[in-house]
């Protein structure tokens, strides 16, 4: 009989709080415009406008991603391997996010920027104010027009390939962040489609190397999107599966109000936002 | 060994028969060896395995899995490879496991000896007793005691209850002696209702090419009363992190006895022959810079409590006068 004794794990739940990087890029079908800076390219490589084109035109073309204002997605969300599992909803109008994560014990999660406050909730962990550039980050995250000036804002850009990428051959874009942070992005060769981003995510005081895939591309009112991603920090991972997506759904205000314990929070921090007698 | 020395919580076996060692079986135990050898190479936090030939060890052990008659000598052999590593939260458990309520050396705190015993289950973890117990003291203290860092949802509404009716009281006392561990957000989640002020951590997790910091964040309306911790030689892991991280901050003091010093942040896997594999990921760095793995949490106040384990609890007792000490130097 084995009668060892055991450790009980720390489980790394951090994970849950990355998963709106993965789905905001998700929804955002292809970079569209050319870099500010003068890319270098190997020889034998398309440039980078050439990328850029092709994957504005697999995605849907430039009009079908300007179209897109509002957003509303429902998935499943997992923990490969770890027997964890839960779901996943985002909700996103113009300068508006909510993302709420529900796990069976672990409870429920929610990030969010009503238009000004950016707050993350948790069962767990109790409530906080998102930084400047996470709320920056969630913002653009959740913006399908983000990837019209993704590439515009990064510096020394660089391609290269194809590089094997799964099943897939892919260019690979390398760049630097506003912050001076490596950012890359893998375009499949045939497709042009978005197979792979990674780059640097801050959260809650850690900076991290975030990496993100994307499979089952599905084609939603002539858009183009991945409904499976797989994201990776360090030895953890997590896959989202999107279930449903809605493009342009109608969504009040009222869904991303900020809740009473995050107004407290920010009225201390903000003493100027505390209502006046 | 450190390891066998370190918890008393028992592990009780289902009584099931053990499976025939058929051929297919074997390959699946082969596999799991494979599998534990490889997560252990490509994700142990230390690359070099703080010296151990990892090499030589599968070379020397995977051909035992041959001679292997039983499902626990695959365990045992397991075990075996893991143990040369000479850290904690290493292990390889069978997946009808289940952990007694009591543990081995009887000790519950005799102050939540009659707190109701809930089962829970959580991802590849076994199924875990929880006890959570809170109560006012005589002494105008609040007392609150969790045997298990598990179903956050329950226990910490049950926790931000306790820290609620604390408000009236003279300070708080949290009670984690005995408490192996779990889920290590649990500790930022209940670390959060007492920090004061901005920017305080509970430490980091360094993995082989990430860390993370345990950022607490300030709630809206912090506790902030005094706080005292009970640990003992059965604290682990998350325990440790929260005693230590509230330590070195200055916002906790600890009584008991120094804790396990078994602090590694670790997940846990399904084998291909059902066996579930515990593996740390990370080390775990206080915010003052400290190790705690092999090392524990030293109480400021050394407080010994033998069996029977009676009332009165010397160990309440000291942090409570400690507590009312705190608040007539206030007065």
């Amino acid at each position: 009989m084995n009668r060892r004794l055991i450790r009980l794990p720390l489980l790394l739940l951090a994970t849950f709080s990355f998963a709106s990087l993965a789905i905001g890029q998700a929804t955002q079908p292809a970079p569209t415009t050319a870099p500010a800076t003068n890319p270098t390219t190997t020889s034998a490589v398309p440039d980078i406008q050439t990328l850029v084109d092709q994957s504005i035109a697999a995605a849907g073309g430039k009009d079908k991603i300007l179209a897109i204002k509002n957003l509303s997605i429902t998935g499943e969300v997992t923990v490969p391997g770890q027997g964890i599992d839960g779901t996943v909803e985002v909700y996103r109008k113009p300068g508006k996010v909510l993302m709420v994560t529900k796990i069976p014990q672990i409870g429920e999660i929610r990030m969010g920027i009503d238009g000004d406050v950016g707050y993350q909730t948790s069962d767990m962990l109790g409530a906080r104010l998102l930084t400047d550039v996470e709320k920056k980050q969630l913002l653009a995250g959740m913006d399908p027009q983000e990837g019209l000036t993704r590439f515009s804002k990064l510096k020394e850009l660089v391609v290269t390939g194809p590089e094997k990428l799964g099943d897939a051959r892919a260019w690979k874009i390398n760049g630097l962040s506003e912050t001076g942070e490596p950012e890359s992005h893998w375009l499949d060769v045939k497709t042009h489609q978005t197979l792979m981003t990674a780059m640097m995510v801050n959260s809650n005081g850690s900076t991290i190397p975030v990496s993100a895939t994307f499979s089952d591309f599905k084609t939603i009112d002539g858009v183009t999107m991945p409904t499976t991603i797989r994201q990776n920090m360090g030895i953890m991972s997590m896959v989202l599966t999107l279930k449903e997506i809605k493009l342009n759904p109608e969504l009040a205000d009222e869904k991303f109000a900020v809740p009473d314990d995050v107004k407290k929070l920010h009225e201390q921090a903000n003493p100027k936002a505390a209502p006046q007698p | 060994m450190r390891i066998a020395a370190s918890l008393l919580i028992a592990l009780a076996l289902a009584s099931g028969c053990t499976p025939k060692m058929t051929d297919a079986r074997r390959e699946l135990h082969v596999a799991s060896f494979d599998q534990v050898w490889e997560t252990v190479r490509d994700q142990h936090y230390d690359p070099k395995l703080n010296g151990v030939d990892w090499d030589a060890v599968r070379a020397e052990l995977r051909p035992k899995i041959a001679q292997a008659r039983t499902d626990d000598d695959v365990r045992d052999i397991l075990n075996e490879m893991l143990s040369r590593l000479e850290l904690s939260h290493f292990a390889i458990y069978p997946p009808d496991m289940q952990v007694q309520a009591t543990p081995k050396d009887g000790f519950v705190p005799p102050l939540a000896k009659d707190s109701v015993i809930e089962v829970v289950k959580f991802g590849n973890l076994p199924e875990l007793p929880l006890r959570v117990h809170s109560q006012r003291l005589n002494s105008n203290v609040q007392y609150f005691y969790v045997s298990v860092f598990i179903n956050p949802l329950k226990v910490l509404k049950l926790f931000r209850q306790s820290v609620e009716d604390a408000r009236t009281a003279d300070g708080f006392i949290l009670d984690l002696r005995h408490n192996p561990g779990g889920i290590g957000g649990m500790a930022i989640g209940m670390g959060n209702a007492f920090v004061t002020r901005p920017n305080q951590t509970l430490g980091q997790m360094r993995q082989r090419d990430i860390t993370f910091t345990f950022a607490l964040d300030r709630q809206a309306n912090p506790y902030e009363k005094p706080l005292a911790i009970l640990i003992d030689q059965g604290s682990a892991s998350t325990s440790e992190i929260l005693a230590a991280g509230l330590k070195d901050i200055g916002r906790a003091r600890i009584f008991g006895s120094r804790s396990a010093g078994m602090a590694l942040p670790s997940l846990a896997q399904k084998l291909p022959n059902g066996d579930n594999f515990q593996y740390a990921v990370a080390n775990y760095i206080s915010s003052g810079g400290a190790t705690l793995e092999g090392v524990g949490v030293t109480p400021d106040q050394v407080v010994e409590y033998k069996p029977p384990y009676n009332l009165p609890d010397p160990v309440v007792e000291a942090a409570a006068a400690w507590i009312k000490s705190q608040s007539e130097t206030k007065r």
